[in-house]
């Protein structure tokens, strides 16, 4: 990428079970902590990527009296669209198409309507409801257990690996006060007595439902943002698997869009996974942070387990993944709440769990039925 | 509690269903380029036959993956029970209930299908494992 695009403004709400309020008043909270994040005037947004699920790009423009808003796009990528959206967003800015894009995603994820009685949020619903919901397959779960089992037959997969990513994540959101099981320690032992939901996936191996906020401001590196260090946006990457809208019959179970779209933001960024000092994975699923470890090119096919286990994504590890608790333990916001936990890392902004010397960070989308997005970020000086 | 059961009527699946019916699957079948393809689609993925036809195939096949279902999602429908994805000789995977115990499993275990009619024109299909 050529200009230098920056996340200039980061802010959210807290996350909870009970937020007492709406979903677009948890949103306004997120945009507006953003916006004060990066020294700007609400009134100076003039871009939006939105989410078709919760806020829609009217709710914003309404709320918040944008005037000036002259650039709007969806992408249609399930919970990998947060990641997605920092490429839409950098090149309407490099483009000259917008200055300021603002992305956003509120839910009441748990006192609303919670996961299993939500409408399908799915392309294809014909299949959906001709062909899987008869016969009793209709959460995510259900279905990300169909890969985790495909995955324990063609490599070595233990329950104890699996177990470490959920304790991993667990142990890194208590040193977050903002997740959802603050406080709430998670062993190993725990996590093998957790009732099952759908095998191989316990409840522990399930990532949380929320209520709350996040937003980021996308903008040129080119003004103060009011601090000396930004978080930019290297290089976005977006893959699909085949038949987006169908596992079942896809030739290579196994084989996701994070395949495609990894390639694609390393070599955009003229970087490597071996380059990076972190990494933000959207850990729907203990597994799918395992498959996603191997598809970004961390760990080679099958070895992912082995090298959680080791320790490897631990705080003070080789590569630690998911500071912030992640979606298994701080919150599940769509996987805004990952490019938040990003920028803080390359701003240095994040305490008692802050990795040292850090410079480059990735950060992975999953959504849907395994569309992909990677997103490169790196510290940069501010250009003010 | 009534079952989620699919549209029977529905253009793009009453073929398969009224086979279901006869205790018989088919699936699309590509006069152009003879891929058979499921689940059904506006056209042949492979070579854009728009005129994409049905053809039979065989009522058996083996367990390519599974998941066993203990916190139960639907009402009408209660857990524990074993879904599963079914990969036919001709290449096509169909979903259905594995009506088998959940240590049996294994990805290869042959199995035949059993039809089930829910209601009239509404036979859904399962699967047994075949007698190893």
């Amino acid at each position: 990428m050529a200009s230098s695009v920056v996340i200039s403004g980061i802010g959210q709400t807290e996350y909870s079970k009970q937020s007492g309020r709406s979903e677009v008043r948890l949103g306004m909270e997120a945009i507006l902590n953003a916006c004060a994040d990066a020294q700007l005037d609400p009134r100076e947004i003039d871009g939006i990527v939105s989410y078709k699920h919760n806020i829609g790009a009217e709710d914003v423009f309404a709320n918040l009296g944008l005037n000036a808003l002259r650039w709007s796009a969806t992408l249609q990528m399930g919970g990998a669209s947060a990641v997605g959206s920092l490429r839409l967003a950098a090149d309407a800015i490099r483009l000259g198409e917008a200055r300021h894009v603002v992305v956003v995603r509120a839910r009441n994820g748990f006192s609303g309507a919670r996961v299993h009685d939500r409408p399908s949020q799915l392309p294809s619903q014909q299949f959906r409801t001709s062909l899987e919901t008869p016969y009793g397959w209709n959460s995510s779960s259900q279905r990300y257990a169909m890969i985790a089992r495909r995955y324990m037959h063609e490599h070595d997969l233990s329950r104890e690996q699996l177990g470490a990513v959920a304790v991993t994540m667990r142990a890194h959101a208590q040193l977050n006060p903002n997740a959802q099981m603050y406080g709430r320690e998670l062993t190993l032992e725990q996590y093998l007595a957790g009732r099952m939901i759908s095998d191989p996936y316990t409840l522990y191996d399930c990532s949380l439902e929320t209520d709350g906020g996040c937003a980021v401001i996308i903008s040129a590196n080119d003004r103060s943002y009011g601090r000396d260090t930004e978080a930019g946006i290297l290089a976005v990457g977006e893959g699909h698997p085949e038949s987006p809208d169908d596992l079942s019959n896809r030739s290579d179970l196994l084989r996701i869009g994070l395949d495609e779209a990894a390639p694609i933001a390393w070599n955009e960024a003229g970087l490597g996974p071996e380059d990076m000092d972190a990494a933000m994975i959207y850990d729907c699923f203990t597994f799918e942070l395992l498959h996603q470890l191997e598809a970004a090119g961390f760990t080679a096919a099958g070895t992912s387990g082995a090298f959680v286990a080791a320790g490897n994504i631990s705080l003070g590890g080789r590569l630690p993944v998911n500071t912030s608790g992640g979606l298994l333990s701080e919150g599940h916001l769509s996987g805004l709440s990952h490019v938040i936990e990003a920028v803080r890392q390359l701003r240095g902004e994040c305490g008692s769990r802050q990795i040292e010397g850090v410079r480059h960070i990735a950060v992975t989308g999953w959504g849907d039925l395994g569309d992909g997005t990677l997103a490169v970020m790196g510290k940069l000086r501010s250009r003010s | 509690m009534t079952r989620p059961l699919p549209d029977a009527e529905r253009e793009d699946f009453a073929p398969f269903w009224a086979a279901t019916a006869r205790h018989e699957l088919v699936v699309q079948h590509c006069p152009s380029c003879e891929k058979y393809q499921w689940p059904p689609r506006a056209l042949c993925t492979r070579c854009h036959e728009l005129d994409i036809g049905w053809a039979p195939v065989a009522t058996e096949g083996f367990l390519y993956s599974w998941t066993v279902v203990v916190h139960q999602t639907i009402p009408a429908i209660p857990a524990p029970y074993v879904v599963g994805f079914i990969e036919l000789a001709v290449g096509v995977r169909f979903i259905g209930n594995v009506l088998a115990d959940p240590n049996t499993l294994h990805v290869g275990l042959g199995v035949s299908a059993v039809f089930d009619e829910i209601e009239p024109g509404v036979t859904l299909v399962n699967w047994i494992p075949n007698n190893e």
